[in-house]
């Protein structure tokens, strides 16, 4: 190409002065005058040639350097994936611009791909979980962006329709003209591991206790569906906040003290044990709640993992079974009184019946005149003798009954109360109405029989309640006061809004077999007046202001009545 | 038999009450046999005539139901006035539903009891003369010849003497004699009387072909 060049113009228009016309100038001044005149050209061939070579060598030194790179490159790669074949790891080089895909054959294995055939992205993307391939995508197109590393996990579907799950990682090789071409990457089968996790994650998932794991920072680092659930909160709304959102107002200062001294002395223990623990939900309301605390070490220190367990349906379970065991010990008292009350019939209707036969016996002798003094003597007799037997039947039930009266304790009547507002409370609730408490703290304790106190009491409420049938429900309420009288005695009274006292002598509500209500035996207020005073008390009722009757009784303090 | 018109058991385990209500009712004009149990009743009051029995319904041992029962069973005529402690109206309804002349709470009136009492007495010697009667008419009717008690059934069902003449295929006059020897063995003037003394001996009439 060098010699195609054309004939420089200057040496063209010499040769046609030399030979086509004779007054040319003379060739000494022409040779004299050949390299002064030719010497740019000269140099611009020669260098043209030297360069040419230049050229020509520096491409075939640029070949076989990098036919040696590639070589040493290729011996490198087979070392690698050598060691990669020992130790289960796939490894794929991919050229981006020709999108080939050298893989290794533990690499086919992985990807279930044969032994033979061509490798390129679509081979591999085939082979992934369609849910995948776009994360997967992502994370290498960064990297190549980024000419730096990548690291993703993938499913991939199996010819035989098994899924296996890889960790694949790689980075980008940047060729230097500012393009990747190269993606090297090793790849492993991560199911077991996966599995194991996901393992966890269910059984953290699915426990029935709520869990919360917690950081040493106090922030909630991980909460289950359950813990969602018990504290109406998204788990994104939970991640990364302090825990003491869960806790109730009230208890957070104690709590964080609480955790500071755990995180010092780790060890699992159970909370709400013994005394009421509270969550608190999104909403502010509370639940009670027991919690089992346990350290983890992590990664950044200790962790605490609470497993929180919702006990309101215990907790009312338990309320439940109490008010049933009361409600059966108070119908087991209500059928000793009956039984007791037909025994004590049958055995007064025996001499009953025999003194009414005795007398009318007699009666019916003198009556036809075939009385003699004998005879009535006898029937007399008979009749005293009854009269005897029933007398001993009386004082001997008489006798039972005492002997009850005698169990006094020290009772606080505050929560004799309690017991039977909590007693009450279903009746309370069917009849629409609210009970209402003022307890004085500093209520003396009484010396008295707590059944028959409560009984009392119970019967009083009761009273209240079906005073107030005819109250609007709004004004329905009973409040039940304690109070410490001036002369130290324990007092207490029961306010209704019902229909009040009998106008004309409100005593008489007092006296046995008197009653307001249409199925009332009317012993009630008898019966309890008579406990009360064998208690060293008194029971009174007052028409209250502004409507209702205010029923009162009052004990005398222990000190009082131990003397 | 001797009948003791005025006589009452009186089956209580409370010797007070036992021993008064005996007493109540000899002044009455009644003779009295007491008992503590069911079970003494039974021993020294073996099938005895028409009677009274008062009977306690709580008793040791069988109680006064149980004996009520066992009585009925039995065939006996005793009949029942009970007397209870423990009185309820089921329990009262029952006794009379099982045919007790009355059911007393203790303690009672006398003048309730000796009303009962009498009651009780009287409808047993009802049943007892009808027992008797029955007896009687059944001891007549077995005094009939087979064919005299073939024309008999035929008569109470209300056949003419020809038409019993037809069915039996005997002659009338034949048929004529037998009926006038039934009326006369079973004592009885008129047809109508011979349809109520064979309702209350329980002998059906004779139903013909067509």
């Amino acid at each position: 190409m060098v010699f195609a060049v054309d004939t420089p113009e200057p040496i063209k228009s010499t040769l046609a002065l030399n030979g086509e016309w004779g007054h040319l100038p003379p060739l000494q001044a022409v040779d004299e005058n050949l390299w002064e005149t030719y010497h740019i050209f000269i140099i611009l061939v020669v260098g043209a040639v030297l360069l040419q070579t230049g050229l020509i060598a520096g491409l075939i030194l640029e070949r076989l350097s990098r036919r040696k790179a590639e070589a040493s490159l290729l011996q490198s790669e087979e070392r690698m994936s050598l060691i990669a074949e020992r130790v289960n790891l796939g490894m794929e080089v991919w050229d981006t611009a020709k999108d080939e895909i050298w893989i290794t054959e533990k690499g086919r294995a992985l990807l279930g791909i044969d032994r033979d055939a061509r490798v390129d992205s679509a081979t591999i993307v085939a082979r992934i979980h369609p849910d995948d391939r776009a994360a997967r995508e992502a994370s290498i197109k960064h990297a190549i962006e980024t000419h730096g590393e990548y690291s993703t996990e993938y499913r991939v579907i199996l010819p035989d329709g098994t899924i296996r799950w890889i960790g694949a990682r790689g980075r980008s090789m940047n060729s230097g003209n500012g393009k990747a071409t190269r993606l090297l990457g090793v790849s492993v089968d991560v199911t077991a591991q996966k599995n194991a996790q996901d393992r966890l994650r269910l059984v953290v998932e699915g426990s029935p206790n709520g869990i919360v794991l917690i950081n040493n920072r106090g922030r909630i680092e991980l909460v289950n569906t359950e813990a969602e659930m018990l504290f109406g909160y998204w788990r994104e709304e939970l991640i990364g906040q302090p825990v003491e959102i869960l806790v109730p107002e009230r208890f957070r200062e104690a709590y964080s003290l609480h955790r500071a001294k755990f995180i010092v002395a780790p060890k699992p223990r159970t909370l709400g044990a013994g005394r009421e623990l509270f969550g608190r939900r999104k909403d502010g309301s509370e639940f009670p709640v027991e919690i089992g605390i346990s350290p983890i070490q992590g990664e950044k220190g200790i962790l605490i993992l609470a497993a929180v367990v919702d006990i309101s349906a215990r907790k009312q379970a338990e309320a439940e079974s109490r008010l049933y065991r009361e409600e059966l010990a108070h119908l087991a008292r209500i059928e000793i009184v009956a039984e007791m009350a037909t025994a004590l019939a049958h055995e007064l209707n025996q001499p009953l019946s025999g003194i009414m036969n005795n007398a009318s016996a007699g009666r019916r002798f003198i009556a036809k005149g075939r009385a003699d003094m004998p005879k009535l003597d006898r029937l007399l007799e008979a009749v005293i003798m009854d009269a005897r037997r029933a007398g001993e039947i009386i004082r001997g039930i008489r006798d039972m009954v005492r002997k009850g009266e005698g169990v006094r304790t020290t009772v606080d009547l505050n929560h004799i109360i309690t017991e039977v507002v909590h007693f009450v409370r279903s009746d309370a609730l069917e009849r629409h109405c609210d009970i209402l408490t003022e307890l004085d703290p500093k209520l003396p304790a009484v010396s008295a029989n707590p059944v028959l106190v409560q009984q009392v009491l119970l019967n009083i409420v009761i009273n209240a309640f079906d005073a107030m049938r005819q109250t609007p429900s709004a004004e329905r309420r009973v409040i039940i006061r304690s109070e410490r009288q001036s002369d130290g005695k324990a007092s207490i009274s029961v306010r209704d809004f019902g229909t009040g006292l009998p106008a004309e002598n409100p005593e008489r509500i007092f006296e046995p077999f008197f009653s307001t209500k249409r199925d009332g035996l009317g012993m009630g207020l008898s019966i309890a007046r008579s406990i009360i005073s064998s208690h060293g008390g008194e029971l009174s009722a007052t028409n209250a202001e502004g409507g209702g009757t205010l029923v009162h009784f009052s004990l005398p303090p222990v000190e009082d009545s131990a003397g | 038999m001797k009948h003791r018109d005025k006589h009452v058991f009186v089956v209580d385990d409370d010797k007070s009450v036992r021993t008064s209500l005996a007493t109540l009712l000899e002044s009455d004009g009644y003779s009295v046999d007491s008992f503590e149990s069911a079970a003494a009743f039974l021993i020294h009051a073996p099938n005895v005539g028409p009677a009274c029995l008062v009977l306690d319904v709580r008793l040791p041992g069988l109680d006064g139901f149980a004996l009520q029962r066992q009585l009925a069973e039995k065939g006996r005529m005793e009949q029942i006035v009970f007397i209870t402690g423990y009185g309820d109206i089921p329990m009262g309804v029952k006794a009379m539903k099982h045919g007790a002349i009355d059911f007393l709470p203790k303690p009672f009136e006398d003048e309730a009891l000796l009303n009962a009492v009498a009651q009780a007495i009287a409808r047993s010697f009802d049943s007892w003369r009808n027992r008797e009667e029955v007896t009687e008419i059944r001891s007549r009717i077995a005094t009939l010849t087979p064919r005299e008690f073939e024309v008999f059934r035929l008569v109470i069902a209300g056949l003419l003497n020809k038409q019993i003449a037809a069915e039996l295929g005997a002659a009338l006059r034949t048929i004529k004699t037998h009926r006038g020897r039934v009326m006369h063995k079973l004592g009885v003037q008129s047809v109508a009387d011979l349809v109520r003394l064979a309702q209350k001996a329980g002998v059906s009439p004779e139903l013909s072909g067509p």
